[in-house]
């Protein structure tokens, strides 16, 4: 696992988190959940340009402050965070954030991913009609406007994206650049910039979902010239290795050039999707929040590649819906089968054990799962009922009946 | 109200308290742990934490002079021969009391688990709302309470209630209110802000 540490930056005080498959961060408005969101955003890329290019020779304000819109206010003196996983360790400390990031040993083993951040402000894409006239700039609303250009051409009218259960489907119209939304109930078609804003939320969202964890691998990509050169590079140096060695006269074998085809395989192809995702409850009612859960952890958990998912979220019903996935795979094997069948979670069941989810209180992180069901503690869902009850009852006491 | 009960209820035993804090305990529950003196099966007030008892917490931070008066088993007598009453466990209201102080009945339960507490048999949370319900109903009849005045109440799980409480009433809260005039809450504790106000906190 991935393990997270910050100190002192934005309103994170101090945590220390390991990263798992799914990753659930819960809390109130300005707690610091996009400042995580953001800083494993930056650690994967970083991570995948300084192995993959031989090097990392970015500036930190352009690809973090920047591209994330991070005001230089939230660092100090005292500001720290690093990334460790099992190929490289990213660290930036204080006010001048002096960035130290090495390799670890198992560094050749690293596989090539697609990472995917989707920021709250997603609906701008449905909203507003010829967006790719726009000056660019390099952040992250414009970084997710360029996937959803690239992506949204895949889906043609014969090609067209059902949106969850909700009756409609999208399709985009090249010539035009016309996003249009079929209703199945009567076939009427209608813009994308004029459908409700629960729409606008969700289409992108669900479209990049969808071809990111699936259509994507099924095209061939190009690799960077930084990407080839580092490649040669290593193919040099490994064929330098075997040369060495017979010289020695121990001769290479099968096993290392099966290493060697592996690590071109690694870092020429996409191996897997790290998505995240800023509040995906957005403008979506409880029904439709628990079926984009489901329909997440579906793409997620049934692919047989190693997508990861960290979810910023403020709903219970986020959560509620997750319980369902952890549940279900908890008592999947006593389930009689019909009883299954009928259970709308049960394509999106998930290992509980895969999932991590901390509520942010004060700076601080702290896991809201049970250690024996593995579910989300009901004290909880008690907690934040609780906060909308008090008012309530407040004003029960003047009601007059 | 504490001259009424006097009068109507003699055998009652009401206490003055105005601590800052307060802590409502159900000592037969604790009687029965501790091999403490029996005390008829009343709940106790307390003006300290005891460290290993569970209570509901009375917050009385303008130290308002409280009556208290825990019921005895059968401290709502019937006329009609062998017919005992049901009744919750005690009633607070301000010794200053007047048409706009307010009134608090609270019933506990020491239920271990989320699943005793809500075992089919215990029939909770109604039994509890129930034992709140009669014991209203019943001071209204003796004219101890105004007919339609607004009382509050607590039904407490002491050791557990941070788990669900918020689920328990589900909107039957309302109801309760409209039929009964009793505003009830699943919480273990209070706020006392004076001798008219009275908040239901969250947990």
């Amino acid at each position: 696992m991935n393990n997270l540490i910050i100190q002192n930056i934005g309103a994170i005080k101090d945590i220390e988190i390991e990263l798992n498959k799914i990753n659930i961060i819960m809390g109130p408005q300005s707690s610091g959940k996009s400042t995580i969101a953001k800083i494993i955003s930056y650690c994967q890329w970083v991570e995948k340009r300084f192995l993959l290019d031989g090097g990392y020779e970015y500036e930190f304000s352009e690809q973090f402050m920047e591209f994330h819109r991070i005001d230089e206010n939230y660092f100090s003196s005292n500001s720290f965070f690093k990334y460790e996983s099992d190929f490289v360790s990213i660290s930036y400390t204080g006010l001048d954030k002096k960035e130290k990031i090495t390799k670890k040993k198992r560094n050749l083993d690293y596989q090539k991913s697609k990472n995917i951040y989707i920021p709250a402000e997603r609906n701008f894409v449905s909203a507003i009609p010829n967006l790719g006239k726009f000056k660019e700039s390099n952040d992250n609303i414009m970084s997710f406007l360029y996937d959803w250009y690239d992506t949204k051409k895949k889906y043609s009218k014969k090609k067209a994206l059902p949106i969850l259960n909700l009756g409609v489907n999208y399709h985009h119209i090249d010539d035009n650049d016309s996003d249009i939304l079929t209703i199945n109930e009567n076939n009427k078609e209608i813009s994308l910039k004029n459908a409700s804003s629960g729409l606008q939320s969700i289409i992108p969202l669900t479209m990049l979902i969808d071809y990111l964890s699936n259509g994507f691998y099924k095209k061939k990509k190009t690799n960077s010239v930084n990407e080839k050169e580092e490649i040669k590079a290593i193919i040099q140096k490994t064929l330098d290795d075997f040369i060495t060695k017979r010289e020695e006269n121990t001769d290479f074998s099968k096993n290392d050039v099966n290493k060697l085809l592996d690590l071109v395989g690694n870092r020429t192809e996409y191996h897997f999707s790290s998505f995240i995702i800023e509040e995906p409850e957005q403008n979506l009612f409880p029904e439709t929040q628990r079926d984009l859960v489901y329909y997440l952890l579906q793409n997620i958990t049934n692919s047989e590649r190693k997508h990861t998912l960290t979810l910023t979220t403020h709903s219970p019903y986020v959560l509620y819906a997750l319980n369902n996935c952890m549940l279900g795979y908890k008592i999947k094997e006593s389930l009689p089968s019909d009883i299954k069948d009928e259970l709308v979670s049960r394509n999106s069941w998930i290992n509980p054990d895969l999932v991590s989810v901390w509520e942010i209180k004060e700076g601080t992180v702290l896991s809201i799962k049970d250690s024996d069901t593995g579910t989300v503690r009901k004290q909880y869902f008690n907690k934040v009922m609780n906060d909308v009850m008090d008012e309530y009852y407040e004003m029960l006491n003047y009601l007059e009946v | 109200m504490r001259l009424k009960i006097s009068e109507k209820l003699e055998h009652h035993i009401i206490t003055n308290h105005s601590d800052e804090n307060l802590y409502v305990a159900d000592y037969k529950h604790y009687e029965n742990h501790y091999g403490l003196e029996k005390n008829e099966g009343k709940v106790v007030i307390l003006n300290t934490f005891q460290d290993d008892w569970k209570s509901v917490h009375l917050s009385n931070e303008n130290q308002v002079d409280i009556c208290f008066d825990g019921f005895e088993d059968n401290a709502l007598p019937s006329e009609a021969a062998g017919i005992q009453n049901s009744q919750c466990e005690c009633v607070l209201f301000p010794n200053n009391f007047n048409a706009n102080s307010w009134i608090l009945f609270i019933e506990t339960k020491y239920s271990a688990s989320f699943e005793n507490a809500f075992r089919k048999e215990n029939n909770y949370p109604h039994s509890m709302t129930n034992q709140i319900i009669e014991t209203v109903k019943y001071l209204r009849e003796k004219d101890i309470i105004p007919a339609e005045k607004k009382v509050h109440a607590i039904v407490s799980f002491p050791n557990l209630a941070e788990e669900f409480n918020s689920y328990f009433f589900q909107g039957k809260e309302i109801e309760i209110l409209k039929e009964h005039k009793i505003l009830i809450r699943a919480t273990n504790s209070a706020l006392i802000k004076s001798e008219k106000r009275i908040t239901l906190k969250s947990i």
